[in-house]
């Protein structure tokens, strides 16, 4: 563990000391907030919860992978490509460490700052126990669902954002590949996109998108296909991000 | 302490080292010298491991640096070229960080930190950030931490390019200290630099080594007065500039 939890320390406190990423997660928390709100009105809900007849956090997670497809790119886009540009690869490169250690180290250090993300956001789950008027309150396991699904988007996510990162000497350009990888992984499977294509195409997309799995875990319902197919998503992104460190150094 | 037979890079039908073979004792203060681009850096980027060779062995402290590249790591103190450091951390974090990616124990992190923190003069910027470091102070904690882990070896990269003659030479005595107990290898095309602190020169150019000895040696045996002269001999295209 010793080489990772460096890494880890590293990075995390980079992002810890950094402007950008308080920008980021209060941007992230107006999101959701906002869509929140409206999503409650629209529902036909009210503000105080007196006419919601069920205490449902759907909407707030409804907005969730389009946030994450902008917000975590942006903080996996400051891992790579500096220590590229400013030599600091070459450096890390001749300390005793494995490729795969300092990529793993990197990874969990933007999973913590997910994490944290995340965290902040059961401020909304815990107002609705509080106002809920319904006998039992707040159904947790959804909310418990959700969370954990969201954890396993902005880890897939994050391994999209740091393989775009360890391809790119410029944070924009690691940011963009990112931003239209997820974006484009969230797509497909949203319903307006399955609906007008064709039988076949939305079979594929159902599978490969990130929108219908999370969509299952978020209701609640566990699927190991979903979580194997998240885990093995991730674990390949940063294989990738592996192979092209001993490909940097082999050219 | 370092054997390299025959080692080749190539990019693609670009040959940036073209089969050089030598050796250096534990011990010995050897010049690395050469013209821009005759593949100074290439080969210690090879002997630190920080690139892969296309072709040939390398060995440091008896360690091949493809096969048993942590180890030989272990055993490596570099001062990559132009000092590559992180900007946001504090000379203080830095050196902390390299210690604990070396897996030292607190309590040797903290001896060695000081050792070399006196040895390079770094108190007085011990809490300022990297970023605001002038060059001279840079280095230094480039050296600094390169010495960190008592490497047997010391590679430095052009250490002295860009500082004033004020900030060039205690980087220089510190060189001079290291080389009193270290092997150490020192890229310059500096020569009164080589001259003053190697035992050795290695010239190299276009990826071959054209000479090797010391540079008295180098100097008389072209029938040339300085290393300088020596140099330009040997290394400028065509005989022109």
């Amino acid at each position: 563990m010793g080489p990772i939890s460096t890494i880890f320390w590293k990075e995390f406190r980079g992002f810890v000391t950094s402007p950008l990423a308080y920008i980021f997660l209060i941007l992230f928390l107006l999101w959701l907030g906002v869509n929140y709100f409206f999503g409650n009105i629209a529902a036909g809900g009210s503000f105080t919860g007196v006419q919601v007849k069920e205490a449902s956090l759907e909407s707030l997670f409804q907005a969730l992978p389009s946030a994450f497809v902008i917000i975590v790119p942006a903080l996996a886009m400051r891992l790579w490509p500096d220590e590229i540009k400013l030599g600091t690869l070459e450096l890390l490169m001749t300390f005793p460490v494995r490729p795969w250690q300092v990529v793993f180290g990197k990874f969990l250090a933007g999973l913590a700052l997910i994490a944290a993300a995340l965290a902040l956001t059961l401020v909304t789950p815990l107002t609705v126990q509080a106002y809920a008027r319904t006998s039992h309150g707040l159904d947790w396991g959804p909310v418990w669902g959700s969370y954990a699904a969201s954890l396993l988007l902005g880890g897939a996510f994050l391994s999209v954002g740091l393989f775009a990162g360890a391809l790119c000497r410029e944070q924009v350009t690691a940011f963009i590949v990112a931003l239209f990888t997820c974006g484009m992984l969230v797509m497909l499977g949203t319903s307006a996109f399955l609906i007008q294509s064709a039988d076949w195409f939305s079979d594929i997309a159902r599978q490969i998108s990130f929108t219908v799995r999370f969509e299952s875990m978020a209701r609640g319902v566990l699927d190991i296909r979903d979580l194997v197919y998240f885990a093995s998503f991730t674990g390949l992104f940063l294989f990738l991000n592996v192979v092209t460190l001993e490909a940097r150094k082999a050219s | 302490m370092i054997d390299v037979k025959d080692l080749w890079k190539s990019y693609g039908s670009f040959h940036a080292v073209v089969g050089i073979t030598f050796s250096v004792a534990r011990g010995e203060v050897v010049g690395f010298l050469g013209p821009n681009g005759a593949g100074k850096s290439t080969t210690m980027k090879i002997l630190t491991g920080s690139l892969l060779p296309t072709a040939g062995s390398v060995k440091v402290a008896g360690f091949d640096v493809v096969e048993n590249s942590l180890e030989a790591r272990r055993r490596i103190g570099y001062l990559p070229e132009h000092t590559p450091l992180y900007a946001d951390m504090t000379v203080k974090e830095h050196l902390n960080f390299a210690a604990s990616l070396r897996g030292m124990s607190s309590g040797r992190a903290k001896e060695r930190i000081d050792a070399v923190v006196s040895q390079t003069d770094l108190g007085p910027k011990w809490r300022a950030p990297v970023k605001t470091l002038s060059k001279g102070y840079r280095q230094r904690l480039g050296i600094a931490q390169a010495l960190l882990h008592e490497p047997e070896l010391l590679i430095l990269d052009e250490p002295t390019v860009g500082l004033d003659p004020n900030q060039v030479v205690p980087v220089r005595e510190i060189i001079r200290g290291v080389g009193r107990e270290r092997t150490v290898i020192l890229c310059s095309h500096i020569l009164s630099e080589v001259e003053a602190t190697c035992g050795r020169a290695l010239i190299i150019n276009e990826g071959r080594i054209v000479a090797d000895g010391t540079p008295r040696d180098l100097a008389s045996g072209l029938g040339v007065a300085t290393l300088e002269e020596a140099f330009r001999r040997l290394t400028a295209a065509g005989g022109a500039a």
